[in-house]
């Protein structure tokens, strides 16, 4: 009796065992009739009986199976097509109403599906969505491909960020005078606001001699620029560590008083510190430090690093500008003394040039007073002749007056002694008179 | 200076160092070469002294004192004896001589202007003991000392002479006898 089943297979089932009944009851009856008639008669009816069975059963069979059926069909001919139809649920347990329910629930999951796959199309990630079952693997589908979308969402999203924040740092270094103060300001101020940071310091390299140190350039904290002289050995603190392993340091655990600045909010411990290398090629020309009250991620830390790789490349540029700057001064000061030097030979060959025309006049001249001379130094050595013989009378007649001067000087040396003589004679005389005199008085008196 | 010490000096210089040695102090004490001192002359005092108390010694290679003493000695032997004999005349003794050197020396620059010859007195400290004062701005005492030696030459006696200060000498007749 399990064949009596409700449902339209149930509904089937009965009518054909109500046809058969009655046709066993009939051949039943024409077995116990044996009258002709009767049993022609009963035929008659229970064909009757039998046909308009049938007709019923026809009816309901159109009714409560094919014309569900065909609306199935329908619907699911629109579905195939991508059309989303509402289908109409009849309630009961037979078949046709459990195929409408199942269908009318995979309708609305294709709605649900569809909304989900235009909210995700506008880029709503955040849009809720369950899978029908755990075997629904379109709706999985779906779900892992908004994942896949949100996630690369999120990572085109980082990248924008970068690339804008790279943009905007390329600007700075761009448009500001290159190793200027106001270069290294606007660098500082624009890394700690872009990261939402609370402090940065910026560090350059000094290479005083032997001794490395680092000295804080630009410093900001709080929304504001700060004003600080700040001076760290290479290998001192966590900057200097930095300076000597070249590579970034990113602390979440930030030692207790390391921050020199507070807000005037009061103090508070920053939740992680960064220290990146101002590095190209592998050499050191800076620091950067940066504190902020709320943890830094990779690509954050990452964009701070190709900061300080591009900073670190206009600083070198600047260095290597400078020295080609002076360079090109002393180069240009060279081709200065050169041009002066060469004016100078310029006018030292044309110099020469005059002296050697001159000189050659000169030659010429000298040849025709050569030839002067010639006949010159002739007459000259008749002259030389001449004066010898000259002097050779005249040395004699020297000799001669020299021998009458010396005669002469004796001759006037005899006379001067002969006259002083004869004055101490006369002083004598006189003497001798004067005493005989006084004599002669005496003898009067 | 009178010119007849340079014509003194000159002859002693001829005539024991040759006459290019005398041109040579000539030349030195800034005259000609062939300059003639006249006995009359006036000759400049500073370069009398130049010459005698710088240039002979040098040119002659010998010590002042040296120059001194030669001069003192030709002045009296040589040249005075020739030239002013009739001062010796009267003379017979170094003492007389001594002590007529002030009367000559006054008596030969009476005729120069501005002439300022050395002076002497004496005083007698005993009967051969004499006490000469030399009384000149040139202070040339030892030259005195010189002459008076050369003049005990002159005379053969011996002198003893003692130098008391720069202005005064004693002379010890005693030795002379």
């Amino acid at each position: 009796m399990k064949q009596f089943v409700f449902g339209l297979s149930g509904k089937i089932s009965n009518s054909y065992i109500i046809l058969v009944l009655l046709s066993i009851g009939a051949i039943v009856a024409c077995l116990l009739v044996d009258s002709l008639q009767l049993l022609s008669n009963l035929i008659i009816v229970i064909s009757s009986l039998s046909m308009l069975t049938a007709i019923i059963s026809s009816y309901v069979v159109n009714r409560r199976v094919v014309v569900p059926i065909r609306e199935i069909e329908v619907a699911i001919a629109k579905i195939s097509k991508g059309e989303v139809v509402k289908i109409e649920t009849t309630p009961g347990q037979d078949e046709i109403s459990l195929i409408q329910v199942s269908l009318a629930y995979m309708i609305e999951g294709l709605q649900m599906k569809s909304v989900f796959a235009s909210e995700i199309g506008r880029g709503n990630y955040d849009k809720a969505f369950e899978p029908l079952s755990e075997k629904d693997a379109i709706g999985a589908a779906l779900v892992e491909m908004r994942n896949n979308l949100k996630k690369n969402a999120a990572e085109e999203r980082k990248r924008n960020w970068s690339t804008a924040g790279m943009a905007q740092i390329g600007e700075i270094l761009r448009h500001t005078n290159e190793g200027s103060q106001q270069l290294y300001d606007q660098l500082l101020t624009f890394i700690v606001k872009y990261l939402n940071a609370n402090q940065g310091a910026l560090f350059l390299l000094h290479e005083e001699q032997a001794n490395r140190c680092l000295e804080m350039v630009s410093c900001y904290a709080y929304n504001r620029k700060k004003y600080l002289n700040k001076r760290i050995a290479a290998g001192e603190g966590l900057v200097g560590q930095t300076l000597l392993e070249k590579d970034t340091i990113y602390l979440t655990e930030v030692p207790e008083d390391y921050l020199t600045i507070t807000s005037g909010l009061g103090n508070a411990n920053p939740r992680c510190l960064l220290v990146v290398p101002l590095k190209v090629n592998d050499v050191v020309l800076g620091i950067i430090e940066l504190a902020s009250f709320h943890t830094l991620e990779k690509y954050q830390i990452e964009f701070v690093e190709k900061i300080a790789e591009s900073t670190a490349s206009t600083i070198a540029s600047v260095k290597t500008n400078e020295i080609t700057r002076t360079l090109l001064e002393e180069t240009r000061r060279q081709t200065e003394h050169m041009r002066s030097v060469e004016e100078e030979m310029r006018q030292n060959m044309e110099e020469l040039m005059a002296t050697q025309e001159n000189q050659l006049r000169l030659q010429e001249e000298l040849k025709v007073n050569e030839a002067k001379m010639k006949v010159s130094l002739q007459e000259l050595q008749a002259a030389k002749e001449q004066l010898e013989r000259k002097e050779a009378e005249l040395i004699a007649a020297n000799e001669k007056s020299i021998a009458k001067s010396n005669k002469f000087r004796e001759k006037m040396e005899a006379m001067d002694m002969e006259l002083e003589g004869k004055v101490s004679q006369i002083n004598m005389l006189k003497q001798a008179n004067q005493e005989l005199l006084k004599k002669l008085s005496q003898y009067k008196n | 200076m009178k010119g007849t010490v340079h014509k003194c000096i000159e002859k002693l210089i001829t005539e024991n160092f040759g006459r290019p040695a005398w041109e040579k102090c000539l030349v030195e004490t800034g005259f000609d070469e062939d300059h003639v001192f006249m006995m009359n002359d006036d000759v400049d005092e500073a370069a009398t002294m130049k010459l005698v108390t710088e240039v002979i010694p040098r040119v002659c290679n010998l010590s002042l004192q040296q120059v001194m003493d030669t001069f003192g000695h030709y002045w009296i032997n040589e040249y005075g004896a020739k030239v002013y004999a009739p001062y010796f005349e009267g003379c017979k003794s170094t003492k007389e001589l001594i002590l007529k050197l002030d009367f000559i020396h006054k008596s030969l620059t009476e005729n120069i202007p501005n002439a300022r010859p050395p002076r002497l007195k004496y005083e007698w400290l005993s009967d051969n003991k004499l006490a000469v004062t030399y009384i000149s701005e040139r202070g040339l005492i030892d030259l005195f000392i010189s002459i008076a030696h050369g003049a005990g030459t002159y005379y053969k006696e011996k002198l003893n002479i003692v130098k008391k200060s720069d202005q005064v000498l004693e002379i010890d007749f005693s030795a002379a006898k």
